[in-house]
């Protein structure tokens, strides 16, 4: 009996990367044609996001390595506080301007997420065990992977349901706050759904 | 408001079950006690070995020989096959004795 590794397929690989890609193109074709308003750079940004998690995910071959349950725990935290900085950057230059201290605020917190997705995510391999079949996995694996993908599920309708509550606060006493773009809070959303299963079990497991 | 506060016992609701159901039959299971590290020893093979000849993933066997995860029956039999003695030898409920100590006590009860 050989010991099974989850293995990202490569056909599925290069589908999400055309797919992606396309649509990349596609939202370049319409902003180059209907000019740049913020829906389509949007959708630009999480586009390109998205081919490089793809790339990431099925090209990319990241060596193993332990990484100690605190490095884990601080990375998750830096993670997600990152993205809280990228959005709070976005509505921030939305709203006074985009300058130069925002605009580098915003990189680096996108690098800071980058960092330590790499580190928390992919070096450890809690990315592929959660978006792996469950043939690629032993008992162990998908017990746990079950566990945590139902955890998840639960913390993130509470975390939709909070900003449902924080979105009619502002909509009621806001003065025109409750109705902000929503397509980087929705890209941010598609991101949480993806890495809370990991960052549950980067966050519990005693060794990954 | 009405509607706010809706959204609030939801939310309520929700962190219950999470807090209630999250590993839940994994912490009622009873603890069940192995000899897997001292026989991997013995016989002188890694973890990695010993995980590519019971098919599951090398962290799985750290898992097992700490006792943080109870295998399935397929399981225990796939690992009591690999060392060649019965499940009971390698798997029990109660904390184990050293096999010097096991092979002295039956010995003594036969009477040999």
């Amino acid at each position: 009996m050989t010991v099974r590794v989850s293995k990202p397929n490569k056909k599925a690989g290069i589908l999400a990367l055309s797919i992606t890609i396309v649509l990349v193109a596609f939202f370049i074709y319409l902003g180059e044609t209907y000019g740049w308003s913020e829906y389509i750079a949007s959708g630009e940004i999480a586009a390109v996001l998205a081919a490089i998690i793809s790339f990431m995910h099925f090209f990319v071959k990241i060596q193993r390595r332990e990484v100690l349950k605190g490095s884990r725990r601080a990375g998750v935290v830096l993670n997600y506080f990152s993205l809280l900085v990228l959005l709070f950057c976005f509505y921030l230059g939305k709203s006074n301007g985009f300058n130069l201290p925002v605009v580098l605020i915003g990189l680096g917190a996108l690098g800071a997420i980058i960092a330590s997705f790499i580190v928390v995510h992919m070096r450890t391999r809690l990315w592929h065990l959660t978006h792996a079949h469950s043939d690629m996995l032993d008992e162990r694996e998908i017990q746990i992977a079950h566990h945590s993908l139902r955890f998840s599920y639960g913390l993130f309708t509470v975390i939709c349901l909070a900003l449902l509550i924080v979105n009619e606060f502002l909509r009621e006493y806001g003065a025109g706050y409750g109705r902000t773009p929503l397509m980087p809070i929705i890209g941010a959303l598609i991101y949480l759904a993806h890495t809370l299963p990991s960052s549950v079990l980067a966050w519990t497991e005693t060794e990954v | 408001m009405l509607y706010i506060l809706k959204i609030m016992l939801y939310i309520c609701n929700i962190l219950l079950y999470i807090k209630y159901n999250y590993k839940g039959d994994i912490m009622k299971a009873r603890r069940i006690y192995n000899r897997i590290s001292i026989l991997r020893q013995e016989r002188g093979i890694s973890r990695k070995e010993l995980a590519g000849e019971i098919g599951v993933n090398f962290q799985t066997v750290g898992y097992l020989e700490r006792e943080e995860y109870n295998p399935s029956l397929d399981l225990a039999f796939r690992i009591s096959e690999f060392f060649s003695l019965p499940v009971e030898m390698i798997f029990s409920t109660e904390p184990l004795k050293p096999l010097s100590q096991e092979l002295f006590d039956q010995i003594r009860k036969t009477g040999g």
